[in-house]
């Protein structure tokens, strides 16, 4: 008993070890979205092409698709721009969510960097309509909405070539099997 | 130098105007202004790490100190209001995480880490006190404790002391 207590200081201190050593390799602003098994939030956005015509989520309903939260002002997001492209390639409907910006500056992006999206909603500085209610805190954000209008996956930040084929390619894949 | 120094002191001007960010609240009541600071205070916001929703320059906590106000102004609790946040941005936003099954061990630990820490102060100053008399003496503190014995030995038999001397020998 005595001796056990001996190493009690340097079991302590493994295990806090351990516990801290684990810390350093998280990740603190990767965590769950609480919208995970939510329905997407109702919402009515203007188009970007077409900003008298209304899109509300009935509008988006029947096929799996990734919500993309992207603004021209966000330097990750001309980061992320080409693997969206590359998903649109291979057939995943992407929408597109123009958040915090202002249409000029989104179509100079659009036109820089070329156009993935099947369409663009509009919501401007002060509207919260849409990404507020989903919990979006910054851009570039990504959901999977699957045909029922779930909220099956959520992604904050960058989205690497790494990311599209080990994880969004299959969770796409996934519910698009389950409808 | 004093181009240097000027310039230096214009690029000062420009970071105070960037600072003053000032939002005005026109409460329907007072009581609304105190609520809105307390639960502000309490709301963390997401995209900072550690800052309430009060003190962050972000522009997601300016929408949730919006939204804050719109459900002040509509006549929400607090309750229903911190509800509301973290349906949307999740239980990080709480500065005080929910009593839950999975959130037992964060609110229980420390308070049993300190009963487990005085339980074995405790412990160890009482057997510190019991085994002080006979193991961890030194050798003069035996030496002394010997010749006491051997002086108590003495004064109650002499006889018997001053034969077992002469054996000895």
């Amino acid at each position: 008993m005595k001796r056990f207590l001996l190493f009690l200081p340097l079991i302590v201190f493994l295990l806090v070890g351990i516990f801290l050593y684990k810390g350093l390799s998280m990740d603190p602003s990767a965590r769950e979205s609480a919208l995970i098994g939510q329905p997407l939030p109702e919402f009515s956005l203007p188009r970007l092409t077409n900003p008298n015509l209304l899109v509300t989520r009935e509008d988006l309903m029947g096929e799996v698709f990734l919500l993309n939260v992207w603004g021209s002002w966000c330097p990750s997001c001309y980061d992320e721009h080409e693997e969206i492209v590359r998903m649109a390639q291979a057939g995943v409907p992407i929408v597109g969510l123009n958040y915090k910006d202002e249409p000029a500056k989104a179509f100079r992006y659009l036109s820089q960097l070329g156009n993935p999206y099947t369409q663009i909603l509009v919501e401007e500085d002060g509207l919260r309509e849409l990404a507020f209610n989903l919990g979006v805190y910054g851009a570039p954000e990504t959901f999977l909405i699957d045909s029922e209008g779930i909220v099956r996956y959520h992604l904050a930040g960058v989205i690497t070539p790494q990311l599209v084929d080990q994880v969004i390619m299959p969770e796409v894949q996934k519910w698009q099997k389950n409808r | 130098m004093a181009k240097k120094s000027i310039i230096f002191l214009l690029f000062l001007l420009l970071s105070a105007t960037s600072q003053a960010a000032i939002e005005l609240y026109d409460f329907s009541d007072d009581s609304y202004r105190l609520r809105y600071k307390e639960v502000g205070g309490q709301l963390r916001c997401p995209k900072c790490e550690n800052q309430s929703i009060a003190d962050s320059n972000s522009p997601s906590a300016y929408d949730m100190r919006q939204e804050l106000y719109r459900l002040l102004e509509e006549g929400k609790t607090d309750q229903q209001i911190f509800d509301f946040m973290v349906q949307r941005f999740g239980d990080y936003v709480l500065y005080n995480p929910p009593m839950r099954s999975d959130t037992w061990l964060l609110w229980y630990l420390p308070p049993a880490l300190v009963f487990l820490g005085l339980l074995l102060a405790f412990f160890l100053v009482r057997s510190r006190k019991s085994s002080h008399s006979t193991a961890k003496m030194s050798l003069s503190e035996r030496q002394l404790r010997i010749q006491k014995i051997l002086e108590l030995e003495k004064n109650a038999d002499p006889t018997l002391s001053s034969s077992n001397t002469k054996e000895s020998k």
